[in-house]
């Protein structure tokens, strides 16, 4: 038998990277970060993989923290047997033991779960394990597919077994909302939703107007995210209300869409020059840029969810200025960027327009 | 002497340290902008700045 893989290029794809999950997993602790007496190691449990080849994302039960790490130890002969679910049981905390029927997502771990199933060489219990879940996985989405089922259902219902599972990885994996319906139910999103929100307000993006006859409104929705900080830990919850710059037609809703970036050997010259002149570089960055654009055509959008103007919610906002997802906005931003930098008195470089 | 990269909504200052300074001053009264400090990450590239140089990887 032959994978697809090989059948098409002769060659079997390299499964070698892949790891029982579950596994223990020892950590180096660095000299700076313990102390004399302290532990040199600390042990983690795999709980899956992360974009970054030869990267693993490990929970630590001690600290509760998920982190990617790629300086670590398999001990994957102990792996499975029991030790997850003792593991579990010593520190999940209760209220991590939701309501079954709550646990919908929990499972949905995104990729990190196919790749362990490849495993060929994972043992028997962790195996049974993954198959159980990536069948719930299939039957959600062929329920999402077909949409609400009209006649009565079994209740599903996953053994006891798994809670511990379900619970480990609603606790590793924060999975973000893809609806608002979903995100409305979490106060976290809430307020995500709130800040972005108040800065929309706070640079006057939009106003608020009647429906325009004969005009097209373009869709608008929320699109939730979670930042990760450089070490796998939740940074910054993220709302932001995004137009959906698809249905915008050219030369009506918007002319030109081109911004230009710096270029990749601009800011490696920069780096160079500021060596050789012993300067010191710094960095910032512009928070919600694109609500600094400025928007010249007439463009409508739906109001968003869930922040409807009261007695007002037909209405719609005609657009001030640039939101995410809008086909003009790039250029609307760097447009107005490169006005106050040149307004300052600066000069643009002749060979990359991001360069001053 | 003040240089600026500018990449999409990130921002790179290098030259005279006063200037740096003022001009951090300017834009943080004209935008809502957020100081890094020292560049230390950039599109992938880490840096580290040191008195006798910088180091890229």
């Amino acid at each position: 038998m032959s994978t697809l893989k090989e059948a098409y290029s002769g060659k079997n794809p390299d499964l070698s990277h892949l790891r029982i999950f579950g596994a223990n997993v020892y950590m180096h602790v660095t000299k700076d970060a313990r102390k004399k007496l302290e532990p040199i190691t600390e042990v983690g449990i795999f709980v899956g993989y992360t974009d970054t080849p030869h990267n693993y994302r490990v929970y630590f039960p001690d600290s509760g923290k998920t982190v990617m790490r790629r300086d670590i130890k398999f001990q994957e002969e102990k792996a499975m047997k029991c030790s997850l679910e003792r593991e579990l049981h010593l520190h999940v905390d209760e209220e991590l033991l939701v309501p079954k029927d709550e646990l919908q997502d929990v499972d949905q771990p995104q990729d990190e779960v196919h790749g362990v199933e490849e495993s060929t060489h994972a043992a028997p219990t962790s195996r049974g394990r993954k198959r159980l879940t990536e069948a719930e996985r299939l039957a959600q989405d062929a329920e999402k597919v077909v949409g609400p089922p009209t006649t009565q259902r079994r209740q599903r219902q996953s053994p006891d077994r798994y809670t511990g599972y379900m619970a480990l990885m609603s606790k590793c994996v924060v999975t973000e909302p893809s609806s608002f319906e979903e995100a409305v139910e979490d106060p976290t999103w809430v307020d995500a939703m709130v800040e972005e929100y108040d800065s929309i307000v706070r640079n006057s993006a939009w106003e608020i107007v009647p429906r325009p006859e004969g005009k097209s409104v373009v869709g608008s929705r929320w699109i939730y995210k979670v930042k990760q900080a450089a070490d796998g830990s939740v940074e910054k919850y993220k709302a932001r209300f995004v137009a959906q710059g698809f249905s915008q037609i050219e030369g009506i809703d918007y002319e030109e869409t081109f911004a230009p970036v710096a270029r990749y050997s601009s800011i490696r010259t920069i780096l160079a020059l500021s060596a050789q002149m012993g300067w010191h570089i710094h960095q910032m960055d512009v928070k919600t840029a694109f609500l600094n654009g400025v928007i010249e055509e007439e463009v409508y959008i739906e109001q968003p969810e869930g922040f409807e103007v009261f007695n007002s919610e037909s209405h719609v906002c005609r657009l001030k200025r640039a939101l995410y997802g809008l086909k003009q906005a790039p250029r609307a931003w760097y447009t107005w960027i490169d006005n106050y930098f040149t307004g300052l008195g600066f000069s643009k470089s002749e060979v990359d327009p991001n360069l001053y | 002497m003040l240089i600026i990269v500018l990449y999409v909504d990130d921002l790179i200052l290098t030259g005279d340290e006063l200037l740096i300074l003022s001009c951090k001053k300017d834009l943080a009264t004209e935008f809502e902008m957020k100081d890094l400090g020292l560049l230390h990450y950039f599109l992938r590239l880490e840096i580290w700045q040191r008195s006798g140089g910088l180091f890229v990887s």
